[in-house]
């Protein structure tokens, strides 16, 4: 086919001057050079059979025959991505405590001490909780627990999770606890055997780091945590604990002890990210890294993964396999900040130890900075829904219309987050060129495209992502 | 120092676009003239001189994209609001 029509389009020059392009399907397809841009979409003189036939396919271009058809086909692939994230399911947090046992540099929510009173949840609230949680979302239910230290409030947990149980049937929820596990003790794994309970922890990029960090008295948190680990694989099984880490400007050189350390842990999944900037985490340690750092960290950390994995040993970097996602249109894309319109609200609640609900963990971060009364969008004690800012913030969330992401190639496998642009810019949309969530995605996506050039590296992110 | 863009060759949106992505150290205003928009930039002469270059690139990137898109932006439009009222619809 050389006489073509284009389709709508977007594209990117790669930093090694190959262009990516992408359109409203969502499908990507990468050209050696600008000058194949111009040539199939500017002059419309490209006579390389083979790439037209697989841009027709890719629906980029589409002879005057087929045109009503991929128009349409284009139109049905659009619409399915929106819906997707539409209807992906919903995440509950729980705040049970505000209370903590570390004093974490880049604490996002301002925690308070251990022993202080006024800071949970009673246990007398639980019917009501679980009143509210089954009428705004549908079995099966996706739970974490957050706090401070969840593990302060166990009592709260056991108790929640017995009559929620009886309420809505054992195969119908599963519960994540996410916890320094510098708390946990004999009791609190006895008491989870056989439930549909697991644990989301904190390693950051090696011990000098962790420990300077996520202060305890002890000065051991990061010791605590791998024998911790150590005793859930043993006593609960490997897939009950994850690992979250934070990379801070102190973690920059950590990579390669981040990877030891996981590896030496058993553990074959991990999820890292460069510390966030919101609630009170803005002014401590976000402004100290920049994602230029954290990109060069990153590159050295996933690099040395997939060569892990290339000898044998595996281990899934679950932050790029959920920007690998996005780009491949996997069915199991869902992740609260790559959606558009954002997952705020629609994809996550949080409800603090209040009561209050907000519409993600970010939101409840900001109000407890800055008291954004129009960020609480219920409580639990009552029926009453204060939707109207959120909608406003959703209703910003879709990013093809917005100034930055209109022209972006990866405005499809990318979201928005409108309380981050919010907490930056005084509204939802923000300035994309000074924004570190534009900064940050964008990076990992050309990344992405940086890695499966080789296809060794290209081989083992298809293997995550079949996996 | 003030960075002189002929009419003829961008137009408004191209250099909107282009000066969005600028780096947030460079501050600018836009005026205009009969034939030219007129960036005035408040820099030293070596921060104009990256700046140019950036801008270069990035006015070459919105050209371009201007150009390609006029083709299709149309279709776009109808693609978009074809699959927002056939979602309203479920």
């Amino acid at each position: 086919m050389t006489n073509y029509k284009s389709l709508p389009i977007k594209f990117r020059e790669l930093e090694d001057g190959r262009t990516v392009i992408s359109n409203l399907a969502n499908t990507y397809h990468v050209l050696n050079d600008v000058q194949s841009l111009r040539d199939v979409f500017e002059v419309g003189k490209c006579t390389d059979t083979n790439l037209l036939n697989e841009l027709e396919q890719k629906l980029f271009i589409t002879s005057d025959l087929d045109f009503e058809s991929k128009v349409h086909l284009t139109t049905s692939a659009f619409s399915k991505r929106i819906n997707k994230d539409l209807a992906s399911p919903r995440l509950i947090m729980i705040v049970p405590t505000l209370r903590c046992d570390h004093h974490c540099s880049y604490c996002q929510v301002s925690r308070v001490n251990a022993d202080l009173s006024g800071f949970d949840l009673q246990s007398s609230q639980i019917p009501s909780l679980i009143n509210y949680i089954t009428k705004i979302e549908k079995p099966p239910y996706k739970i974490e627990f957050q706090g401070g230290e969840p593990l302060l409030a166990f009592d709260f947990i056991q108790a929640f999770y017995e009559r929620f149980e009886n309420e809505v049937g054992k195969g119908n929820f599963n519960i994540v606890i996410a916890t320094s596990l510098s708390l946990i003790d004999e009791s609190i794994i006895n008491w989870c055997r056989g439930k549909n309970v697991g644990f989301s922890t904190s390693i950051d990029a090696g011990k000098k780091a962790h420990n300077k960090h996520r202060k305890l008295i002890t000065k051991n948190s990061f010791e605590l945590v791998q024998k911790n680990i150590n005793w859930i694989h043993d006593e609960l099984g490997k897939d009950k604990i994850g690992t979250v880490t934070t990379v801070t400007k102190d973690g920059l050189e950590g990579y390669d002890e981040l990877v030891d350390t996981h590896m030496a842990l058993g553990l074959i999944g991990m999820f890292v990210r460069p510390v966030s900037s919101y609630g009170f985490a803005e002014e401590k340690q976000a402004k100290d890294i920049s994602i230029t750092d954290f990109m060069v960290f990153y590159k050295k950390l996933i690099r040395r993964i997939l060569n892990e994995n290339l000898s044998g040993t595996p281990l899934i970097e679950h932050f790029l396999l959920i920007h690998y996602k996005r780009l491949s249109n996997s069915p199991s894309a869902a992740y609260v900040d790559l959606m558009a319109p954002a997952g705020y609200l629609k994809n996550s609640i949080l409800i603090d130890y209040t009561g209050n609900v907000f519409g993600s963990d970010e939101a409840r971060m900001v109000y407890r900075k800055y008291g954004v009364d129009e960020l609480i969008v219920g409580n639990i004690n009552n029926t009453e829904l204060y939707l109207e800012h959120s909608t406003q913030l959703l209703a910003h969330s879709f990013n093809f219309d917005v100034p930055g992401c209109s022209d972006c190639v990866y405005q499809g496998s990318c979201g928005s987050d409108p309380i981050y642009h919010l907490q930056d810019f005084g509204e939802p949309i923000g300035v994309k060129s000074y924004s570190r969530f534009c900064e940050l995605h964008k990076s990992i996506f050309d990344f992405i495209f940086e890695l499966i050039r080789d296809q060794k590296y290209k081989k083992v992110l298809d293997g995550w992502l079949n996996g | 120092m003030i960075l002189p863009l002929s009419k003829h060759l961008y137009s408004e949106l191209v250099v909107r676009k282009a000066l969005y992505w600028l780096k947030s150290e460079y501050q600018w205003t836009m005026d205009e003239n009969e034939s030219a928009w007129l960036i005035t930039f408040s820099c030293s002469q070596e921060d104009f001189l990256h700046c140019k270059y950036e801008l270069n690139k990035l006015l070459n990137d919105y050209s371009l994209r201007e150009k390609i898109d006029s083709q299709t932006d149309d279709l776009k439009l109808a693609i978009i609001r074809k699959a927002l009222k056939d979602l309203s619809k479920e």
